[in-house]
């Protein structure tokens, strides 16, 4: 008899490994063998089955290092929001199933490596407008977290971003001057940097020092010079140049009728003109009621496109440029449209007149019913949320929404501007008071800086007053050798500060600068 | 193991007890099993205790041998010194040396007389012949032995030993017979066995004699031998002595002594002085042909000569070669120092304080080094330049020890790794730091930081990113005496994936700076040697205005003008559009900013501007602001930093530098978290005055930071009232933001 030679008693040696082997280890190679087959199932088209698979790991094997992955994946396939710019994409739902997945992680796998992510994503869920619980200060606590306690996580850039911005929306601005200047001290070469500077000039100018915001703008200009966010922060020093420095170096602005921008509405081919906006482009868009058509104007003064919308009352176009209008009980968002009504606890009613429309950074549509003298909210998909003011005695005029997505509800009657910031109420200004001294506001604009700009239909001017109301930094009167204003309509401003005046008895827009 | 025996051996007839078959069998197997472990090198010392125990045999058996030989049993005794014989035979024990050849000479002596005793004069007669052989000057004992037997031996030496005379010219050579060793000559009358040899004669210088002798007994052969030589001594005379004479590269003496009287003709003749002269060096053993012969001192130029060298196969005296003289080279050496007050050693030796006005040195590079005590060093390889007045203007700096760079492998191996070589390369460019050179010392303690990290739990911290334990940071600080310990760790994880870091640690506080980087890689390097090597700011130019573009009127507006400062004090106004400077037109905010436009302290400038519809000309002079550490930033090695400041804060010559250096040292505290440090050390001894840009209600701020973090809320609000009170305190600069909006926040 031969002796068994050593390769055939190779199995048997396996074996007693394998019996040796502790039970630990096999178990991690059957949760890692689940984790990549639920992996692939999301990757090939069956979420259903893979949030199955991703389930089984965190319920069955909860202490396995796959755990922490699997809760992510699927908090993530939930909610794939990863940028502070896509806030307001999520729905409830979603935002709902993926909270107590996340939260999980930050609870119970503290150390993992997906912790400083399931907190980021934390942050910007607290953020979210459909968030039944957004809370503006649990944000900046999710993300200063991000930054303390993982300070070597690839997220503590966007983290410390998301905790500035998270301040700028709570309008506590001092402190989110605090977390921008962490920010840029920490991460010098953050990727949204030029971004994030508008945003750290912003705050300055909002903690009134606005020579400190012009510094941020121009390093904006100087450290980003390609990027279009240098345009956008040269315009802003254009309007602060125009309504801050000027006045502080002793030279109160006074405007000018700009004779380049050709603005007769005849020229334009417009019949009637019923709705003034301004696109993020700098091009006017004009709707004309009787055409049925929003003519779109380049800034000079030169048509560039006509969308014929029937029954057209009102227009407003939304931060990436789609054109969002009103009329005839439909409401139009680019491409989408559906019936605007008005939910009551009834019925439904359609909405047909219209005070003003406008849409917030987060794509929802603000309705001004002339007939109710209501604000009325929509989500990103069209769906009625809320009324957000409500006026019995006064006469709506216009809605409108600033930079820093603070709504402004103009009164014709009571002459008052009502400012709502995340569905409060946080300002009343009265405009028939000094210094302001309105008489008839028929409409207004905000421009970058939450500068208002009320038409006055009784004197015939447009007064500029800063966002809290209290401080006039300019009035235009129009063109004094001829006359002035005759009767002012619509106002609109563009990024750069320039006026634009629907003059009705001019039968013309004008330009001012 | 048993060799060959020996051919004039006859052992044949020796008797062989019956047990002896065994043991022959069981010496064989042993022997086949020693064989086999012989070709395996760990078996040898199996092998050395195998011959001791060959030499303890033959003790033994000679021994037993001579009791029985005394109890005149002379079968048995002659089994016995057989043995021996046998065991010397077996050529085991001769490697042993010469300590087995007294005993096989004893054993064959006895064994002859014990044959003689039973009457086998043949055998008795071979016996001494082997003896002869083994021991040709054996003595046997006069005195005990039988004169018979005497007289057999003395035949038998008569009959079989020759004497051999051998002398050379010159004497001392060595010869060898057959290759072995006899003696250096002269030889004379040695006993040789008869028979043929080879004669060889060596002596080094000379050429080797080697012939064929025949030596019959009872006769003398003599040689006289003249060597010849193939060699030749150099004579070398040298101004100064003292200088190393290097041939062909390869170090051959240092000359020596003073130059004798007779010389010093020879020496003055060839234009040297005779009383600083040489003794003439002999330079022996030199090949015939053509040589190049350096001669070198330090502070001396050296001298290069090529030479002939030829034999002198009559008298082999020594070449002679004209002195050579050595023209002293000296430089002279002004060294300043920041601070001054340094002493300053050249290559150990003191040469004065700074500011020295003037030492003498040698010339070439010289090891310059400059200490103030408490105050910190410089040192570094400076060459000096002979009949110049070389310059030297040093800033104290801090002491960097690199220790290396480990390699964890995937398997938990620790080892260093040469992956720092491109490193290593790179540090040589450093200019801040004074770096301490490897030597056997740093040697030492890297291997043994290795040992000790190579233990599983150490290892794991270090996979971990731990880095070096504080204990051996702080000892090789100590060791060195370093201000900075630099280390690399390269980790592999398992499924080959890597990370590598530099870890920078200082005397100051325990924590590093961890810079993960691709030792490889150029910029990485690149990138992390000029932070390393970054001076530290106190101050940069500044103007103290700011301005943007606009779309208003074009030209860059002024939207900032700080109190007091050179744009204030030059008339700028907020508001105001330049125009140009210096007759420059400016287009762009950009061009203004003093970084881009390489404006230094006291330049002038002349600024056209537009204000109100008018143009204006004005001057300014652009003056500096105090610039304070960010405490968190990225490109800064705050380690570095901290040595920096300490060296500034305690040698700098102007209060407010020294001021300025210890906020910062406060911020560098602050960045590791070290308050207590930050306040002790720094923040709390720093006095600024009350005013605007960075000044006291600065402080005050950090101050408050520190407090805050410790928990002393009651001092912490106190800091920060102050703090909000101080309108025109600002942070980072002169420009920088506000102190005051910063402390009501933390107050409220």
């Amino acid at each position: 008899m031969t002796p068994p030679s050593p390769l055939r008693l190779l199995p048997a040696f396996l074996l007693i490994f394998l019996l040796m082997t502790p039970a630990a280890a096999q178990e991690t190679g059957i949760v890692q063998k689940l984790y990549e087959n639920a992996l692939q199932l999301l990757r090939t088209g069956k979420p259903t089955e893979a949030l199955k698979g991703f389930e089984q790991i965190y319920v069955s094997y909860g202490k396995s290092p796959q755990a922490p992955d699997a809760l992510f994946q699927a908090a993530t396939f939930h909610y794939a929001t990863s940028e502070l710019d896509d806030i307001g994409l999520a729905g409830r739902e979603a935002i709902q199933k993926a909270v107590p997945l996340l939260d999980r992680i930050r609870r119970e796998y503290g150390t993992s490596s997906r912790a400083p992510d399931a907190l980021y994503r934390l942050g910007l869920i607290a953020l979210e407008p459909e968030n039944p619980r957004a809370n503006t200060n649990e944000a900046y606590a999710a993300f200063t977290s991000v930054a303390n306690v993982y300070p070597d996580s690839p997220l503590v850039g966007t983290a410390l971003y998301g905790a500035a911005v998270s301040q700028m929306r709570s309008e506590a601005f001092d402190a989110a001057i605090e977390d921008f200047s962490r920010l840029f001290e920490q991460e010098p070469d953050f990727a949204a940097g030029a971004k994030a500077r508008l945003n750290f000039g912003y705050s300055l100018f909002r903690s009134d020092d606005f020579p400190r915001a012009m510094e941020e703008y121009q390093k904006v200009r100087d450290l980003y010079p390609g990027k279009p966010e240098a345009q956008i922060a040269l315009e802003r020093l254009t309007l602060l140049h125009r309504l801050r420095l000027d006045p502080a170096a002793g030279r109160p602005r006074t405007y000018r009728l700009d004779s380049t921008f050709g603005g007769k509405l005849q020229a334009l081919g417009i019949k009637s003109l019923d709705s003034m906006a301004m696109d993020p482009d700098g091009n006017l868009l004009l709707g004309d009621g009787r055409a049925g058509a929003v003519v779109k104007v380049d800034s000079s003064g030169k048509v560039i496109g006509t969308i014929p919308l029937p029954d057209l009352r009102a227009v407003a176009s939304d931060s990436r440029g789609a054109i969002v209008a009103a009329g005839g009980g439909i409401l139009v968002v680019g491409t989408r449209q559906q019936p605007l009504v008005r939910p009551d606890d009834s019925s439904t009613r359609p909405v047909k007149e219209f005070a003003g429309l406008a849409v917030d950074r987060d794509g929802r549509v603000l309705v001004g019913d002339a007939r109710t003298g209501e604000v009325l909210l929509f989500g990103r998909g069209l769906d009625f949320k809320a009324a957000i003011h409500r006026t019995s005695s006064g006469r709506l005029a216009d809605v409108r929404v600033g930079f820093d997505n603070q709504v402004y509800v103009l009164d014709s009657k009571e002459r008052t501007v009502s400012v709502y910031s995340d569905g409060k109420a946080i300002a009343h200004l009265r405009l028939y008071e000094p210094p302001a001294s309105v008489s008839i506001p028929v409409d207004m604009a905000v421009d970058e800086l939450g500068d208002l700009y009320v038409c006055d239909g009784a004197s015939g001017r447009v007064v500029v007053l800063g966002p809290s109301g209290k401080r006039v930094l300019g009035t235009l009167v129009g063109d004094r050798s001829k006359g002035g204003l005759s009767d002012p309509q619509r106002v609109e401003v563009d990024r750069q500060g320039r006026i634009y005046i629907y003059d009705k008895k001019a039968d013309a827009i004008l330009r001012y600068q | 193991m048993i060799r060959k025996p020996m051919p004039f051996f006859d052992t044949s007839e020796t008797p062989k007890p019956a047990v002896r078959w065994r043991s022959r069998v069981a010496t064989t197997l042993a022997a086949l099993l020693l064989s086999l472990m012989a070709a395996h090198p760990l078996w040898s010392q199996e092998e050395e205790e195998d011959l001791t125990e060959g030499l303890a045999s033959m003790e033994r058996h000679l021994k037993l041998g001579k009791e029985l030989f005394a109890d005149l049993k002379f079968p048995e005794a002659i089994a016995e010194f057989d043995q021996v014989v046998q065991l010397y035979e077996g050529g085991k024990v001769q490697d042993m040396g010469d300590a087995a050849i007294p005993w096989v000479a004893e054993a064959l002596d006895l064994r002859a007389r014990a044959r003689f005793n039973q009457g086998d004069r043949e055998r008795a007669r071979a016996d001494f012949a082997n003896l002869l052989r083994v021991k040709i000057d054996y003595q046997i004992d006069r005195k005990l032995v039988s004169p018979k037997v005497i007289e057999l031996f003395d035949q038998v030496r008569k009959e079989n030993v020759g004497t051999l005379t051998i002398t050379t010219e010159p004497p001392g050579a060595e010869v060898l017979l057959n290759d072995d060793p006899l003696s250096r000559t002269p030889v004379q009358g040695r006993p040789v066995m008869q028979g043929t040899y080879r004669l060889k004669v060596t002596l080094k210088g000379f050429v080797s004699h080697e012939e064929d002798l025949i030596l019959n007994p009872r006769t003398e052969l003599k040689r006289e031998i003249r060597l010849k030589p193939n060699r030749r001594t150099l004579r070398l005379i040298t101004e100064p002595a003292g200088v190393n004479v290097l041939i062909d590269g390869v170090l051959a003496g240092t000359s020596f002594g003073t130059l004798p009287p007779e010389l010093q003709n020879t020496a003055k003749e060839a234009g040297l002085d005779p009383a600083k002269a040489s003794a003439p060096l002999l330079v022996p053993y030199v090949e015939q042909g053509p040589h190049q012969v350096r001669f070198e001192k330090e502070c001396f130029e050296p001298q290069i000569r090529s030479i002939q060298v030829a034999l002198d196969v009559e008298q082999n005296t020594p070449q002679t070669f004209q002195p050579v003289l050595l023209k002293q080279q000296i430089g002279n050496l002004r060294v300043t120092s920041h601070p001054s007050g340094a002493e300053v050693f050249v290559d150990g030796q003191t040469a004065g304080t700074t500011p020295l006005q003037q030492a003498v040195v040698c010339a070439g590079e010289r090891e310059v080094r400059l200490v103030k005590k408490g105050q910190g060093t410089w040192f570094e390889r400076v060459r000096i330049k002979p009949d110049a007045m070389n310059l030297l203007d040093a800033t104290l700096r801090p002491t960097l020890v690199y220790l290396g760079t480990f390699r964890l492998d995937e398997w938990g191996r620790l080892n260093w790794s040469d992956e720092d070589k491109s490193l290593l390369e790179r540090m040589r460019s450093l200019q801040s730091l004074n770096q301490i050179r490897p030597d056997e010392s740093l040697k030492s303690f890297r291997s043994a930081l290795v040992t000790d990290l190579q233990q599983p739990a150490e290892a794991e911290k270090l996979r971990k990113g731990a880095g070096i334990p504080p204990g051996k940071v702080l000892e090789a600080l100590t060791k060195f005496q370093a201000d900075l310990l630099l280390a690399g760790i390269s980790v592999t994880e398992p499924g080959g994936k890597g990370t590598q870091a530099l870890y920078l640690y200082s005397s100051e506080q325990p924590e590093p700076d961890r810079i993960r980087l691709d030792l490889s890689g150029p910029s990485d390097l690149q990138l992390f040697l000029s932070r390393l090597d970054r001076q530290p700011d106190l101050r940069r130019p500044w103007i103290g205005a700011m301005f943007s573009d606009t779309l208003l009127g074009g030209d860059p507006v002024v939207v900032r003008v700080i109190k007091s400062s050179p744009a204030s004090v030059a008339g700028i106004r907020i508001g105001d559009q330049i125009l140009s400077i210096n007759g420059k037109a400016i287009r762009q905010a950009r061009a203004l900013s003093v970084s881009a436009s390489g404006w230094k302290e006291k330049d002038r400038l002349a600024i056209a501007l537009q204000r109100d519809s008018a143009t204006q000309n004005l001057s300014l002079e652009v003056g500096s602001t105090p610039v304070l550490l960010p405490l968190y930033a990225p490109d800064r090695l705050y380690n570095k930093a901290l040595c920096d400041y300490r060296q500034i804060s305690r040698g700098a010559d102007e209060p407010v530098d020294r001021a300025l250096a210890l906020v910062n040292l406060g911020l560098a505290f602050m960045h590791f978290r070290s308050y207590d440090k930050a306040l002790s050390e720094a923040l709390s001894v720093v006095s600024l005055p009350a005013g605007g840009g960075i000044s006291r209600g600065t402080v005050r701020y950090y101050q408050g930071l520190c407090y805050l973090k410790k928990d002393l809320v009651p001092e912490a609000r106190t800091a920060f009232q102050e703090a909000a009170s101080s309108t025109e305190a600002t942070l980072d600069s002169n420009d920088g933001p506000p102190v005051a909006g910063r402390a009501r926040n933390l107050l409220q």
